[in-house]
């Protein structure tokens, strides 16, 4: 079974990569803590929210549209644990996080024997099922008219060493700067593992992967359920930051958003996808201007990604590299045929 | 002869000079809240006119009173979450000193927690729900009468005027429609009129058929139902094709718009307003016939509402000193409680400790629809 | 009571009705193409606003205005047919399901732009006539859905089970290779089964805007509900969708009798569900299908 060359981070790759972090760590040094920090801030929000997106549908080839109904589920879970039942923040991510992948297990037991688009309408209903839910059971969500004051961390104490509190942006940039770079390595390391050999031998070929004896369904399973933790730990985040969650952000158009980011970085891509959700969550604020056409714009990209460059910008990538190298250094890099 | 030139061209300069405009007329930033679509994108672009009409108003006297205002808006949809995030993006991104706005209540009241947290001055010109003059917010003023004031007048029209018996009331389930409705049932119920149902529904309801289903066997005189102005023509519509006579009842949400999606279905609603342009009041009057000249329209009460809250916010800030010194915003705050009587287009504006406008004579006005007609019922 | 009950078991069959017109349109392209179009709601809306725009801006007819929505319809089924499903033939699945999600986004918003999301009132004739039927009173225009849907009902059986192209459609249907093997031409297949499709979904927006308010979202709740009703009455099954169809709307509408309106909505996707689980074939298929 010949997969994608073990560790494929190139020089360039490296250097693009450190150098992102790099400008990440001193961000907001260079452009204040103001409107455009919260930007970024929200960014990496997304970032954590498509790469749990790209699992179950970059690496599995599953189209699940749960996904922003599971980041409702930690959003209002988190918030509801610190506000109702005064739990620390520290301690209500992690709950939330399990939760929605609880939820995910569930929604998953039910439809992940069930293909393609019948998946795909199984999902979408789960989704507004959970959306009904958020907004039509007020005394628990305060349904449209928002749960507000949510607030922020409780400080992290370290005794005798370090008190951290999380009352000014930049403090809570650093913290979800921080949780991105977790996200991040966890889905590294899944990529290179035999987990997610496994999982891409299910996109490439179900039936094949059954016969030589990988158990699809719970492979699929576990990828759903893995998702539904990177959604709800995302929601929680983000409740905590924007202080203010409504059920009409949960809603199953807003999976759209996190579709489009992991399809055009390129399924199963991991930079491809921080890239792709980076631009899409500044792009639109930077050109407020077009801000109108922005829902026009990501549908009409959708189906243009689909058509004209289906592996995103990851495969673009690829394919310009494969042009630019002699074919001498191909062959030597790929091995014998 | 050169002496007298040079006399004549210096005073010409002088005379050139003050007649300039200000330079460095104090520019106050104002962000105005309003819903610009979805389905309440009537009542922000009403708002809009009013506000820009005043606006000119304001700035032409620039030169005399040393200050300007500059109005940014942004679109709330009428949405608690857009307007809590519109509020932040007004103040972080555009810096603004005063805001004004949140045309719902669910949505004033989330970007009234955004602003008291910045500590900022900040005007309601059209949401009536009581709880937002009454959480201790030492930063809003409310320049219209709110829902109890409202209840109270609906009340005295349907029983003592109307001598109406059984109602029926359709309601918006936000912090609106719930508070609206509980003082009005209340009300009625003291002055034994008999309430056969009660509706709640969401701000996306559009289909009536199952709810006047339900309405018409219990058989009310009217339906009291402040919604939207879509959802009502569609109520009023529904009602007609079941067979049900009974007129809607409003406080202050239908606009032209709802007599017109509705036809001959509106005709004997009797609802509140705050202006009509057929006002005695001498400034109401005024307005109007400026309004009328800029946009070829009739204002109504989203215009006037808009227009007042500019005005009294330009009253304070010359109060304040800002022709001389700028914004100050104690100042400003003081000035804004101090407001006594100021002559607004829908009845003089003075504030109680709350930053609650006085509900004063003729500040509610009521009309009915007959068979196409406007009558004002004083 | 039992008024009220005749007065939503009449308006159930009205829902119904419209509910299987559109869904047709979608199990139809499904049978065929193996592949459900996201966007069949979008059709419908646009459905709608041409023939409003027809009818309020250049005075036509309804009846004129009618046909002229499902002819616009019919159009922009092709170009969704050329536009995302066509290029996308030999793709994995997965790609013209997106891509199908992709145009309905597209569209939506494109109509936002255009057409404002001001709610805009269809006014035909019809909506302010009542019709009386003993104590019961519905306005013309729902009536009017109702008999003008079973036309439509009738005359794609019709189609399908008497006609060339229908024998055609059925047997690409079946075995698309055999068919084409045996002379058809599985590409205007493709694009009478498509335009066919729209025309039906198309139908149902001009039939069903004069009863509710236009908007450019108008689409959605018809999609899923339709989505609903295909997988009730089993993909590509034209008798079970039309069972589906009415059964759905029935249920809803008997259901409001009871329940607040927001948990109406719920009850399709319950069932939708409900039928995945348990009879993913459809609750009225005779025999399995592959579900791969």
């Amino acid at each position: 079974m010949r997969s994608e060359p073990r560790r494929g981070l190139s020089p360039a790759a490296v250097t693009l990569g450190l150098g992102s972090l790099g400008g990440a760590l001193v961000l907001p040094w260079v452009i204040g803590s103001g409107y455009y920090l919260q930007l970024y801030t929200l960014a990496y929000v997304n970032v954590i929210l498509a790469l749990g997106l790209n699992i179950i549908l970059g690496f599995t080839g599953q189209l699940a549209l749960a996904h922003a109904g599971l980041f409702g589920v930690g959003a209002y879970t988190s918030a509801l644990l610190v506000m109702r039942l005064g739990v620390s923040f520290w301690l209500a991510l992690p709950i939330s996080a399990a939760f929605a992948a609880v939820v995910g297990g569930a929604i998953g037991v039910s439809s992940l024997r069930l293909k393609g688009h019948y998946l795909a309408i199984a999902t979408a209903g789960f989704g507004i099922i959970i959306y009904q839910i958020f907004a039509n059971w007020i005394s628990l969500t305060r349904g449209a008219a928002a749960l507000s004051d949510i607030p922020v961390p409780t400080p992290l104490i370290v005794p005798g060493l370090v008190r951290i509190t999380f009352e000014t942006r930049t403090a809570i940039y650093y913290l979800i700067l921080a949780a991105t770079l977790l996200a991040v390595f966890v889905i590294w390391r899944l990529k290179y593992s035999r987990v997610g050999d496994a999982l891409v031998a299910i996109r490439e070929d179900e039936v094949a992967a059954e016969v030589i004896g990988v158990n699809t369904f719970r492979y699929k399973l576990l990828a759903f359920v893995l998702s539904a933790c990177y959604a709800g730990a995302a929601g929680s985040l983000y409740a905590h930051y924007t202080r203010i969650i409504a059920p009409e952000m949960f809603h199953l158009f807003e999976t759209v958003g996190s579709l489009l980011m992991v399809v055009s970085g390129g399924l199963g891509s991991i930079g491809g996808v921080i890239a792709t959700s980076i631009f899409f969550t500044i792009a639109p604020e930077v050109l407020r201007e077009v801000k109108d056409y922005r829902m026009v714009a990501y549908g009409a990209l959708l189906v243009v990604v689909m058509v004209f460059l289906p592996e995103g910008v990851a495969g673009g990538i690829r394919r310009v590299r494969r042009w630019v190298q002699p074919r001498a250094k191909l062959e030597a890099s790929v091995g014998p045929a | 002869m050169k002496r007298l030139g040079l006399g004549l061209t210096v005073i010409a300069a002088i005379a050139l000079l003050g007649s300039a405009p200000v330079l460095g007329a104090n520019k106050i930033k104002l962000g105005y809240l309003l819903p610009l679509s979805g389905g309440g994108a009537e009542y922000g672009q009403r708002q809009l006119r009013g506000a820009t009409l005043a606006l000119e108003e304001v700035n032409a006297q620039e030169a005399q009173t040393g200050f300007g205002i500059e109005m940014t808006t942004a679109d709330t949809k009428c949405v608690p979450l857009e307007g809590s995030n519109a509020a932040e993006r007004l103040a972080e991104r555009d810096r603004v000193s005063i805001m004004v706005g949140g045309s719902c209540s669910p949505e004033a009241i989330a970007a009234l927690r955004v602003t008291r947290r910045l500590e900022m001055p900040h005007v309601v010109p059209t949401a009536a729900a009581v709880s937002i003059t009454e959480e201790g917010n030492p930063y809003v003023f409310r320049t219209i009468p709110h829902n109890h004031h409202l209840a109270e007048q609906l009340a005295d029209t349907i029983a003592d005027k109307l001598k109406l018996k059984r109602i029926a009331t359709v309601y918006l389930n936000d912090d609106f429609g719930i508070d609206l409705n509980t003082a009005v049932t209340k009300r009625l119920a003291a002055k034994g009129v008999q309430i056969v149902a009660q509706e709640g529904v969401e701000r996306t309801t559009m289909d009536f058929f199952s709810i006047v289903a339900k309405l018409k066997p219990l058989n009310p005189q009217a339906v009291i139902a402040p919604v939207f102005n879509k959802p009502a023509a569609q109520l009023a519509r529904t009602m007609r094709e079941q067979g049900m006579a009974a007129p809607l009842m409003d406080t202050v949400m239908f606009t032209a718009e709802f007599h017109d999606l509705a036809g001959p279905a509106a005709h004997g609603t009797v609802q509140n307003l705050f202006f009509h342009h057929t006002t005695r009041n001498p400034q109401g009057k005024t307005f109007a016939e400026r309004f009328k000249t800029k946009y070829n329209d009739f204002p109504g009460n989203f215009e006037a509402e808009a227009y007042d809250a500019i005005w009294v916010i330009a009253d304070a800030l010359k109060r304040s000193g800002a022709g001389k010194s700028g914004f100050d915003k104690n100042a400003f705050l003081r000035a804004m409680r101090e407001t006594k009587a100021f002559p607004g287009v829908m009845g003089p504006v003075t504030f109680d400790a709350k930053g609650q406008v006085l509900p004063a004579e003729g500040k509610i006005t009521v009309i009915h629809n007959k068979d196409g007609k406007v009558e004002v019922m004083e | 009571m039992t008024e009220r009950a005749l007065v939503q078991l009449l308006s159930g069959l009205v829902t119904g009705s419209v509910y299987t017109v559109t869904a047709l349109g979608l199990t139809m392209v499904y049978g065929i193409l193996n592949l459900m179009n996201f966007a069949h709601g979008e059709v419908f809306m646009v459905g709608a606003y041409v023939g409003y725009f027809l009818a309020s801006t250049y005075g036509a007819s309804y009846p004129v205005a009618f046909l002229g929505a499902m002819l616009g319809a019919v159009l922009l089924g092709l170009l969704i047919e050329a536009v995302g499903f066509r290029p996308l033939r030999d793709a994995p699945q997965l790609a013209p399901l997106i891509a199908s999600l992709g145009i309905s986004i597209f569209l939506q918003n494109l109509a936002l732009l255009v057409w404002s999301p001001t709610p805009r009132m269809f006014q035909t004739p019809y909506v302010n006539q009542v019709v009386h039927l003993g104590v019961i009173s519905l306005s013309g225009q729902r009536v009017l859905v109702f008999v003008v849907s079973l036309l439509l009902i009738a005359a794609l059986y019709v189609i399908v089970q008497r006609t060339a192209l229908g024998k055609a459609m059925r047997a690409t249907a079946l075995d698309a290779e055999a068919a084409s093997l045996m002379g058809i031409n599985i590409r205007w297949v493709v694009v009478a089964t498509f335009a066919l499709g729209s025309a039906l979904a198309g139908a149902a927006g001009a039939l069903v805007g004069p009863i509710v308010l236009l908007s450019p979202f108008m689409g959605i709740p018809v999609i899923l509900k339709a989505f609903a009703v295909v997988i009730m009455g089993g993909f590509g099954n034209i008798q079970g969708t039309i069972v589906a169809g009415f059964l759905l709307g029935i249920v809803e509408s008997l259901a409001a009798l009871a329940l607040p309106s927001v948990y109406i909505d719920i009850i399709a996707f319950v069932m939708l569900i409900g039928t995945l689980l348990v009879r993913p074939t459809g609750l009225f298929a005779e025999h399995l299908e592959e579900n791969v």
